[in-house]
């Protein structure tokens, strides 16, 4: 096991022991009362919450007794976190003005913050490929599917 | 058997005429294009066109709406080869080897092999729907809730199967898939569980969303990360017009044909649907192949089971339907409901009273099958043009869909957030080499396996009896211990021939 791995396998098990911990806590408030023939709504929580402290454990054991490798070399591109990064922020921005902007336009902005991020510098690319995208997904959704995109400020 | 093969007969006549083809066959075009896109569901599909069946007749209406249902449970292996974001969650467990063949070059092969395995699974159904409807449909009535809890415990097993390389790290993931289904109002006292007040979340975890973000906003990151090198030509864009071989087809024929089998049994019984039969199969078959260790990396089986499985279903839901009049799924419940709206009543009665209208419907499964098949095959140079365009241009198109189908369902901005986290959720799972699917099967599973354990105990009073005095649930259970047994057996054969090969080397 390399040592970058052994270190995100300490990150997964310090997770999963917080995350039982509060799946616990918040179980405590779940009401039961369906009788004692069944055990209530808090029992599968509970379960897994002590299924996920076990393996959690199983996976710290196996790291901290695994033999340390040399870290492999990255594959071509790996490591450059900006461009996901930017995807991730690019997209919370996009669902904040999703309804305010309306679909098309969103998602035309989206795609374009997409292209850029991809490192697609055309120009022509960069304008008519948003455009011509979130107009024909509106097309096909709106108009052949019935799905209720936003319209937002702008009715088409 | 001779007034069967009459009316049969009459009714296939009758499919093929000018005023039913044509609508089946647009029904399938139309539920392959659904299915193919991310978010649509066949279930969304029959639901969205049924209104437009109101005005046809019974028999025409019928058949658009089983063409639409057949095409789409194909058509999310689509996007699941192409693009790794199955189109439906059917389609979920065709990711593992459809796309990875699919990134060798062979996509047209992956689809091809999808395509027969469809259509092989979906007639075997269609005959096994003609012929044992009857019988099959009182076996379907003596499962009750142990027998599907011990049926979702077997599909958990699979985890261990499509685990990875760590079988813990699987679990894990199983784990946490599980505490997501536990997430809405509790199936018995109605109590709300990690819901945050937020109404969306009442009916717990919405699927689709999860499904999209965990494969196709995952990756699109993941993609992003290459950078100069999404314009670069690749083993993926290295496209090989290869298609599934007559040998490649003859090895594969005993899986397709026990998948399909599987997949119809599994649509029989009700609150069991595709998605689990997908991944039943998908575990079926690599328990039970000489070449398990290609799963995961492209094996043809990989893609064959689970097609052959989920389209299995098709016939397999009309079972219960049509003989008993309960569905067996969402979209047989949609069925039920056009049935009924058309003044027809399904059940025992409408076999004696509508025998013509009951052989349609057989009919037009059988034809749709073929439908199918002419349109999956013919379409397959058009649906790999997907893989020679630039992934730069491909990753935009993804995230733009994932959206559009996350929101799609219940034209819903939190299910886009949903989409969002489980998507950067799915991207860092990858990073610590977290293997996403079983957080997939588990949110499938978990809430049949835990209805049905505590209605097993609200009907024994609280005992845990019913795990050793149903026969089936037995039955079940040695099923179960025999496939974790031989998956162990499997892994452990697997690190011996590692360790000796390590020590060769």
């Amino acid at each position: 096991m390399t040592s970058r791995m052994k270190k995100i396998n300490i990150a997964v098990v310090a997770v999963c022991l917080a995350l039982a911990g509060y799946v616990t806590t918040a179980a405590a408030a779940f009401r039961h009362a369906a009788g004692d023939n069944e055990p209530g709504p808090a029992f599968a929580p509970r379960l897994l919450a002590a299924a996920l402290v076990l393996f959690a454990a199983v996976l710290a054991g196996q790291t901290l007794f695994a033999k340390t490798a040399a870290d492999r070399p990255d594959p071509p591109g790996a490591g450059r976190f900006l461009p996901p990064m930017t995807g991730m922020a690019v997209l919370f921005a996009y669902i904040l003005v999703l309804e305010q902007l309306g679909f098309i336009v969103a998602s035309a902005l989206l795609a374009a913050a997409f292209l850029l991020a991809c490192g697609v510098r055309k120009w022509y690319v960069l304008a008519c490929y948003p455009v011509a995208s979130s107009l024909a997904i509106y097309y096909i959704f709106r108009k052949l599917l019935i799905v209720f995109l936003p319209e937002g400020v702008f009715h088409f | 058997m001779h007034d069967f093969l009459a009316h049969f007969g009459a009714a296939l006549a009758g499919t093929l005429s000018p005023a039913i083809l044509p609508g089946l066959a647009l029904g399938v075009a139309g539920g392959i294009a659904i299915g193919a896109l991310p978010g649509l569901t066949a279930t969304m599909g029959v639901a969205v066109l049924l209104p437009l069946t109101f005005g046809m007749p019974a028999s025409v209406g019928m058949a658009v709406l089983i063409g639409v249902y057949v095409g789409a449970i194909y058509g999310g292996s689509i996007s699941a080869i192409l693009l790794k974001t199955p189109g439906t969650p059917a389609a979920a467990a065709t990711v593992f080897d459809g796309h990875a063949l699919a990134q060798q070059g062979l996509a047209a092969k992956a689809l091809s092999i999808s395509t027969v395995a469809s259509f092989i699974g979906g007639l075997l159904s269609a005959a096994v729907l003609v012929t044992v409807s009857p019988i099959l449909a009182r076996m379907a009535l003596a499962i009750s809730a142990p027998e599907r809890l011990m049926l979702a415990l077997f599909g958990l097993t699979v985890i261990a199967s499509i685990s990875g390389n760590s079988l813990v790290k699987g679990l894990i993931a199983g784990i946490f898939g599980l505490l997501v289904s536990t997430a809405g109002l509790d199936y018995v006292t109605s109590h709300p569980r990690f819901t945050y007040d937020q109404l969306e979340l009442f009916n717990g975890p919405p699927i689709i969303p999860v499904l999209v973000g965990l494969f196709a906003l995952s990756e699109a990151f993941a993609q992003m990360e290459k950078g100069a090198a999404l314009n670069a030509t690749d083993a993926y864009r290295a496209f090989k017009r290869q298609y599934l071989s007559w040998t490649e087809f003859k090895g594969l024929l005993p899986v397709i044909l026990k998948s399909g089998l599987i997949g119809t049994l599994i649509g029989a019984i009700p609150g069991a649907g595709a998605d689990i039969a997908a991944f039943v199969t998908y575990g079926e078959a690599k328990r039970s192949s000489p070449d398990r260790e290609m799963f995961g990396k492209g094996a043809l089986s990989g893609i064959a089971a689970p097609e052959a499985g989920n389209n299995g279903v098709t016939g397999g839901a009309m079972i219960p339907l049509l003989t008993l009049g309960v569905p067996g799924d969402a979209v047989t419940a949609i069925l039920l409901g056009a049935l009924i709206i058309q003044g027809l009543q399904p059940g025992p009665l409408l076999f004696s009273e509508k025998p013509e209208f009951v052989h349609g419907v057989f009919a037009a499964l059988v034809v749709g099958n073929f439908l199918m098949l002419a349109f999956g095959l013919l379409g397959i140079k058009l649906f790999c043009r997907v893989v020679e365009l630039k992934k730069s241009h491909v990753i935009p198109m993804i995230v733009m869909l994932s959206v559009v189908g996350s929101f799609a369902m219940n034209n819903s901005v939190f299910d886009v957030w949903v989409c969002l986290v489980f998507g950067v959720i799915g991207y860092l799972m990858q990073k610590a080499e977290i293997p996403s699917s079983p957080i997939i099967l588990a949110i499938i599973l978990g809430p049949m396996a835990e209805i049905s354990l505590r209605q097993s105990l609200l009907m024994y009073e609280g005992s845990y009896a019913f795990l050793w005095t149903r026969p089936i649930v037995l039955a079940f259970a040695a099923v179960i211990a025999l496939s974790l047994w031989s998956t162990w057996k499997i892994n452990r054969q697997q690190r011996r021939a590692a360790k000796e090969a390590a020590w060769e080397g």
